[in-house]
């Protein structure tokens, strides 16, 4: 099953051979170039370059051609103000200013930067054919909002024919980018409309269902597979959301991802999320990311779920964090060692260490998950003990199981992060590989020397 | 004002147009503020710069952020951001955050408990902002119009000049069952006494109260295209009375084409001077109901079997 595959699968609510892990890298790949979200948005070698980066170094099985939310908007006269940092915002609304809506036509696929984006699209495509491409577009409720302005809000009440003509032509808008996106090779279009969260579900059933239905019903037709993303506080309207027909539905931190889980598969509609994006992604430790990585995995399983963060990828978010979570989407060993070292939220008890260590021995200390019930703990183990056996009177080695408390605060106090490590008289030595015989073997000798040595 | 080490955040909330910027430059320079270290950080919706071009100058730092909401997880980044400038730059005083109409106020806690930014700061108040005029309109369809008000420290309605005091009374009413806590104060552009500031305490948010909120302002619109019996259309209204807090559209009636207007008890029918389409629009605002209350009511009063939106 190759990576394209997989995420069809799993959107189809299939079972797959494991969780698919989509990164929504956006203006982040400017950041992994050192360019600004400015220049990266508009810029198409820029971003054939920087979604090619991700590709290699954060192995997804899908990734967004763009995830700028204000494309249409722009072509359609909508005034953005940049930020190096972020996508740009909209900050003018034609139809607040004296354009009519029968003036707006539905931008072509040669307009603005909806050309550089599918230009993208079609380069990427060509060069990963086994990769899941998202075509992102942004909804019609979301669309509109960029149209009229806040001004929406009420006019849902004083004209709401009104409001539902603008959502008509905003579907139709959606629609169009829709086709772009899948004749320039895209498998998933993701209709992006955070601004859904802001009414409840019966205004999203009269403003929203109707014409967003519409949009996953070309989609559809079409052969290819949707995904409604929203952000923010929209738990009210997940259902709803499922019955506008699409093929799954991406939310945000927002929203407990069991109670998405919930609503969408008894609906037969598949969904994503919800790494979080600021407290995690881009401020924690790559412990923190994969925390929450195997959060999402062991709530999403292998069927009808997509591992992403919650939304766009802040700009700076560390690369290594990006890097972490496919550690822990492909390999069990690693989520076993995540879910053991996470169950330390109960405050550990400070060790100390003092009389713990030897003079007249070198103290190895093994720190794993279980020697015995996993394989790279095992052969660790084994070569510490076959790398010790000719120091047999010199060395005193332990292995320290994770699973149990105690070995979980011997981890912290040496400071170890990565399972399984070897420390030698506290200092951490070998991480994560098992080290040749030879090599250990001399790491183990080169410390009896320093001790014997200090203390003749 | 300040409170010892910590600086202060004020955060002022409310729809667009009901006064927050007027209101942040009557702050700006009030006894309130007098003396104090300040930080202006203003989260801009719609028109580029214009918000923050308004706010008078005066020796204070001030920061623009221009997307999205300030409480939104796209941009809690800038935010944290510029939170952790301030808190550099700033030993003590206070920060006054004009939030977009449609933030979610919820997270601020959270935000503030980001590491970089813990014990830095201390909530002084989420302070909202109601158009008397306009929030009912706002609210049935804008969730965070409700909750900004929701989990207010204090509640501010502005622009009482343009309405009734009956108007008043009813709208305070209604704020006053959506947050049964917060102070309340009514004025005019945007001016808040200093007695009424300094009264306010901050609660904070809770997690659960936060996941969701009850639908008390729900909205519904209908279409028919038959003419609608008029005494049957004003029983309907009179039956529902205070259920009802606006209605606006055109109803056909049997023997004209007229405009209705309703808010809270104050009733305008004029019949149409000019062609408004075919048949019957109308929205309803309603309160302590439910949609399929409303609908059940006025569908008995809609003659034509083409009588739902």
């Amino acid at each position: 099953m190759n990576s394209k595959q997989r995420v069809i699968k799993a959107i189809k609510c299939q079972k797959t051979d494991r969780t698919p892990w989509v990164p929504f890298v956006g203006s982040h790949a400017g950041s992994m170039q050192g360019i600004t979200a400015t220049e990266y948005l508009q810029s198409e070698e820029a971003m054939v370059k920087g979604i090619q980066m991700a590709i290699d170094q954060y192995k997804p099985d899908g990734l967004p051609m763009s995830i700028d939310i204000q494309v249409e908007a722009e072509v359609l006269g909508c005034g953005l103000v940049w930020s190096d940092d972020n996508p740009p915002s909209v900050v003018t609304h034609p139809l607040a200013e004296g354009v009519e809506l029968g003036d707006l036509k539905v931008p072509g696929a040669d307009e603005g930067r909806i050309k550089t984006i599918l230009n993208v699209t079609k380069t990427i495509r060509q060069n990963n054919p086994d990769i899941a491409l998202y075509g992102i577009v942004t909804g019609p409720f979301t669309l509109g909002l960029h149209l009229l302005g806040t001004e929406i809000f009420m006019k849902m009440f004083d004209s709401p024919d009104s409001v539902k003509e603008l959502m008509q032509f905003c579907a139709k808008v959606c629609s169009a980018m829709s086709k772009y996106f899948i004749d320039a090779g895209c498998d998933v279009v993701a209709v992006v409309d955070p601004m859904t969260s802001q009414i409840g579900p019966d205004q999203f059933s009269e403003f929203v269902t109707p014409f967003a239905t519409e949009v996953f019903e070309g989609i559809r037709a079409q052969g290819a597979l949707s995904s409604f993303f929203v952000c923010g506080h929209a738990q009210q309207n997940i259902g709803v959301m499922c019955d506008c027909k699409c093929d799954n539905i991406s939310v945000d931190e927002n929203i407990p991802l069991d109670y998405v889980r919930d609503e969408c598969l008894k609906r037969g509609v598949s969904y994503g999320g919800n790494m979080q994006l600021t407290a995690v992604l881009l401020l924690g430790t790559e412990m923190d990311v994969q925390k929450d990585a195997v959060r999402c995995l062991d709530i999403g399983g292998d069927t009808g779920f997509i591992l992403s963060p919650g939304c766009d990828l802040p700009f700076a978010t560390p690369v290594s964090n990006l890097e972490a979570v496919f550690e822990v989407v492909q390999d069990e060993y690693k989520r076993q060692v995540v879910r053991t070292v996470a169950t330390d939220e109960v405050a550990l008890e400070e060790l100390d260490l003092s009389n713990y260590w030897k003079k007249d021995k070198v103290v190895v200390d093994i720190i794993t998950l279980d020697s015995e019930a996993c394989a790279p703990c095992k052969y660790m183990v084994d070569a510490v003990e076959e790398a010790s056996q000719e120091y047999k009177e010199s060395v005193q080695w332990t292995e320290h199981k994770i699973k149990t408390p105690e070995a979980l605060a011997f981890m912290k106090a040496l400071k170890v992060s990565n399972i399984p490590t070897i420390c030698i008289d506290g200092d951490i030595a070998f991480v994560s590989r098992i080290p040749p015989k030879n090599e250990l073997a001399a790491a183990i000798k080169s410390r009896i020397d320093q001790k014997v040595g200090s203390d003749s | 004002m300040a409170t010892s080490d910590k600086i202060d955040i004020w955060v002022l909330t409310g729809f667009l147009g009901s006064g927050k910027t007027s209101t942040v430059n009557k702050l700006i320079n009030s006894e309130f503020f007098a003396g104090s270290e300040l930080s202006l950080i203003i989260n801009e919706f719609s028109r580029v710069g214009i918000d923050a071009d308004l706010i008078d100058p005066g020796d204070y730092r001030k920061y623009d952020l221009n997307k999205g909401s300030v409480f939104c997880v796209c941009t809690k980044t800038s935010f944290i951001k510029i939170l952790s400038d301030i808190a550099e730059k700033q030993t003590a005083g206070s920060v006054i955050i004009e939030s977009t109409g449609v933030a979610d106020i919820c997270d601020m806690d959270a935000v503030l408990n980001t590491p970089s930014l813990s014990g830095r700061f201390n909530i002084k108040g989420y302070i909202c902002l109601v158009d008397a005029d306009k929030y009912i309109r706002t609210a049935a369809f804008l969730k965070s119009a409700i909750s900004q008000v929701r989990f207010s420290d204090a509640i501010v309605i502005n622009k009482i000049d343009t309405v009734s005091d009956y108007h008043l009374d009813r709208l305070e009413d209604i704020l006053r069952q959506v947050n049964s806590v917060a102070p309340i104060c009514r004025t005019t552009f945007g001016s808040i006494e200093c007695e009424f500031l300094e009264g306010i305490t901050h609660s904070e948010i809770k997690a659960e109260a936060s996941a969701s909120l009850p639908v008390r302002m729900p909205a519904a619109s209908f279409k028919a295209s038959g003419p609608i019996n008029r005494q049957r259309f004003m029983d309907t209204i009179k039956r529902l009375g205070n259920v009802i807090l606006r209605l606006k559209g055109n109803v056909m009636f049997e023997d004209e084409h007229c405009f209705v207007e309703y808010v809270f008890n104050d009733q305008i029918i004029i019949p149409a001077k000019e062609a408004v389409g075919q048949g019957t629009v109308f929205s309803v605002i309603g309160w302590n109901t439910t949609v399929q209350h409303l609908r059940e009511e006025f569908d008995m009063c809609i003659s034509s079997s083409d009588c739902k939106c």
